[in-house]
């Protein structure tokens, strides 16, 4: 669980077409089948669920650039001194 | 628009607020996690049982791009990934998983955040002092700027109290 290699694969040759009619929704994709794109989250989760039930599928933003996360408290060892 | 305060009493039971107890607890508050909506009425349709929610405490986090979530907490409801995510650590970049989730803030009547995108992190350990001579209370989720973005949240810190409102 967990590597999404075939629907990045996927997503990277959809997204600069993506990107042009969709940018800023919410894509799913489930092995090679694009579901759908959706105005935000909650309604790409939502209809993923709808159709593949408890098997793992992608939601991705449709941007330029990968998203990152930035947690410094968490791995600057902020949040784990010991209180 | 509702505005929740959150303020920090004297340890000693003393008269007035206590300022530096938000210094240095920072702005937690309680929160339950629980699976999405979307996935509770598939488990029901199913006749599959619906995990309970599991309790702690959250502390916002205003340094953090999306919200953190023990990720033990996220497999533990049985929930799947929704894709990695890139996230910058002491030791370079590191891949973590998104998890779609569903908190609910119980001191909050009426609000929780349905099907919100958290990062599974490792928060094992973590507690936080919550009230004078009470055991600490564990840390479940890191509050960042995905959620904050719709959120109004004062800090006050000469009062010893915080705000929010959405």
């Amino acid at each position: 669980m967990g590597s999404f290699e075939r629907e990045l694969a996927l997503y990277e040759t959809k997204r600069q077409e993506l990107i042009v009619s969709h940018l800023g929704q919410y894509v799913v994709i489930h092995g090679d089948t694009v579901l759908g794109v959706y105005p935000n989250f909650a309604d790409a989760y939502g209809s993923g669920v709808a159709e593949f039930g408890q098997e793992p599928f992608l939601v991705r933003q449709i941007s330029t650039e990968d998203p990152t996360a930035q947690n410094p408290a968490l791995y600057a060892g902020i949040i784990s001194a010991h209180l | 628009m509702p505005i929740y305060n959150f303020r920090f009493n004297h340890p000693n039971g003393g008269p007035g607020l206590f300022p530096p107890g938000l210094a240095f607890a920072g702005a937690f508050m309680p929160v339950e996690i629980h699976v999405p909506p979307q996935m509770a009425d598939l488990l029901t349709r199913d006749g599959k049982p619906v995990p309970d929610g599991v309790s702690g405490v959250a502390i916002i986090d205003t340094g953090a791009t999306f919200t953190s979530i023990d990720e033990s907490i996220l497999k533990g409801l049985g929930l799947a990934s929704v894709g990695p995510i890139v996230s910058g650590t002491a030791n370079g970049p590191a891949v973590h998983q998104m998890y779609p989730a569903r908190i609910v803030f119980p001191t909050i009547p009426g609000f929780d955040v349905n099907a919100q995108q958290a990062v599974g992190v490792n928060l094992t350990g973590q507690a936080i002092p919550t009230a004078p001579k009470q055991p600490p209370q564990r840390i479940v989720a890191l509050i960042g700027r995905n959620l904050l973005a719709n959120w109004l949240f004062v800090w006050n810190g000469p009062a010893g109290q915080w705000s929010i409102s959405f």
